[in-house]
């Protein structure tokens, strides 16, 4: 699809509209931008609940509830204070991790958690050569951290783990577990810049 | 977790993302539209509110006048050059010849002139040249009263009522907004030359303007003698007064598939259609043919003329 700006007649981005572009269009009830923005996102929504909670049953789920909140409240989405992906992400994520706190079989869960949550091959990757490009590059900085930051970034975020249960697993202070996020979170910031 | 970090754990996300059953896109979409109608835009931006055409056009008369209060008469506004004063003879007469279609008075005008908004004014306007603004102002102020007075007695059947405006058989209502559309532009224009900010139009009178505007393509694509192919566009007017419309290009046509989505922003359309953009310069997002595209916009501001 060719998207033009009339006033310079002339190609945009191959890649179509802007998020920005199309959360306005969904603001005034165009349902083709939210179609549009699900065809980009919902693989990352889908994978992130689907590794958070490790049900693809409460993936399906988590996924309809965030792109219909989405389009319910588009106006939540402030692009000066981030990215679309940075916003559906942190509404996944909380929505997986609350699913995840309310299931009954938790404890189970979370034995699986504590061995798999720091593996990154756990799922498949999508197949498109943009995203995995991106996942690539993600990847090899996750893997670049130093383990203690890697295991406590990968607890707290995939595992959906608060400090204190990334503390009580990985036999730590919690403040430990804090400080270790946080540089891990830090460090990543730097290899991944020019994606975010 | 702070902004920077949802950033960083957006991306993360993105490596483990995983292509969910094809299934799940209809069931989110029939979800979505059973919260919110396809079309219809957030409360914030007006949607599912609709104003009242006879108060909007009262509202809009109101907010013309009380700009008056401050304005220096001898002001030059632009685009036409016009004084305040002359704008208000413009007005004046604009008043007295819709009153005269509704039947409140008798008005004589050259019938000749009666499909030119402008020139049917071009008279009282020129005369107006050595006009005192107070008078002038007093004068508008008595015109516009009596046919505001009887524009709020009127009832929805009433409102329903089909005259003649410029030549077009149209409903009352629709002429109403009509004149929304000319008294928010000279307002508009009036408030640049007094280097002010326009009061801000409200989402549910917007959104009466942008839904005559879009209405109004097919008609503007037949007066400017441009090929409507059967086409249909599909609208889409953001922010505040926005909406979706799939317009067909072909007065009286329904509209089919579209074969060209236009995509821009809701005040800026309007002032597109009241020509204060030209269309090369309005910022659209456009998908399908930029040919037709371009003579769809130009449709658009026929409106005005």
């Amino acid at each position: 699809m060719t998207m033009t700006i009339v006033r310079s007649v002339k190609a945009v981005s191959p890649t179509g509209p802007t998020d920005v572009s199309l959360v306005a269009r969904m603001a005034v009830g165009d349902d083709r931008a939210l179609q549009t923005i699900y065809e980009r996102y919902s693989p990352m929504v889908y994978g992130l609940a689907r590794r958070v909670t490790a049900s693809t049953a409460h993936a399906e789920e988590i996924t309809q509830e965030v792109f219909v909140y989405i389009w319910q409240n588009p106006d939540r989405f402030d692009a000066e204070r981030g990215t679309l992906r940075a916003f559906l992400g942190a509404l996944t994520h909380r929505r997986a991790v609350d699913e995840v706190r309310r299931n009954s079989r938790r404890t189970a869960r979370e034995d699986r958690v504590g061995s798999d949550a720091t593996n990154l091959d756990l799922f498949e990757i999508g197949d498109d050569f943009e995203r995995s490009q991106t996942a690539e590059r993600v990847r090899a900085a996750v893997s670049s951290l130093p383990e203690q930051q890697r295991e406590a970034v990968m607890l707290a975020y995939f595992g959906g783990c608060t400090f204190r249960q990334v503390a009580e697993r990985l036999g730590i202070p919690e403040g430990t577990a804090k400080s270790r996020l946080r540089l891990g979170l830090g460090k990543l910031a730097v290899l991944l810049e020019g994606l975010t | 977790m702070s902004e920077a970090d949802d950033e960083v754990l957006g991306l993360l996300a993105s490596a483990v993302a995983v292509r969910p059953p094809d299934s799940l896109l209809d069931g989110i979409v029939d979800a979505a539209r059973g919260s919110r109608p396809s079309g219809q835009a957030i409360e914030s931006l007006g949607g599912g509110r609709k104003a009242n055409p006879a108060e909007a056009f009262v509202q809009t008369v109101d907010e013309f006048a009380a700009l008056l209060t401050a304005a220096d008469g001898g002001a030059i506004v632009e685009p036409y050059g016009w004084s305040v004063t002359q704008l208000v003879a413009h007005l004046v007469e604009v008043d007295l010849y819709l009153g005269r279609q509704l039947g409140l008075w008798e008005h004589e005008i050259d019938e000749s002139l009666e499909a030119d908004h402008l020139a049917l004014t071009e008279g009282a306007v020129r005369a107006a040249v050595r006009a005192d603004f107070a008078d002038t102002v007093a004068r508008w102020q008595q015109v516009s009263g009596d046919l505001c007075a009887h524009i709020s007695s009127l009832d929805t059947e009433a409102m329903r009522r089909r005259i003649k405006f410029h030549m077009l058989d149209t409903r009352i209502s629709t002429v109403l907004v009509v004149r929304i559309f000319e008294v928010w532009t000279h307002i508009e224009d009036l408030c640049r030359a007094l280097r002010r900010d326009a009061p801000p139009l409200d989402a549910a009178r917007l959104h009466l303007m942008t839904g005559v505007a879009v209405a109004a393509i097919p008609l503007g694509m037949l007066l400017g003698k441009l090929d409507d192919g059967g086409h249909t566009a599909r609208i889409v007017l953001t922010g505040r007064g926005g909406g979706v419309w799939n317009q067909s290009l072909r007065l009286g046509a329904d509209p089919g598939e579209p074969s060209v989505t236009i995509v821009a922003d809701a005040i800026e359309f309007c002032r597109l259609a009241a020509q204060r953009i030209a269309p090369v310069d309005l910022s659209a997002e456009v998908e399908g043919s930029m040919d037709l595209a371009l003579d769809v916009l130009r449709g658009a501001s026929v409106f005005a003329a």
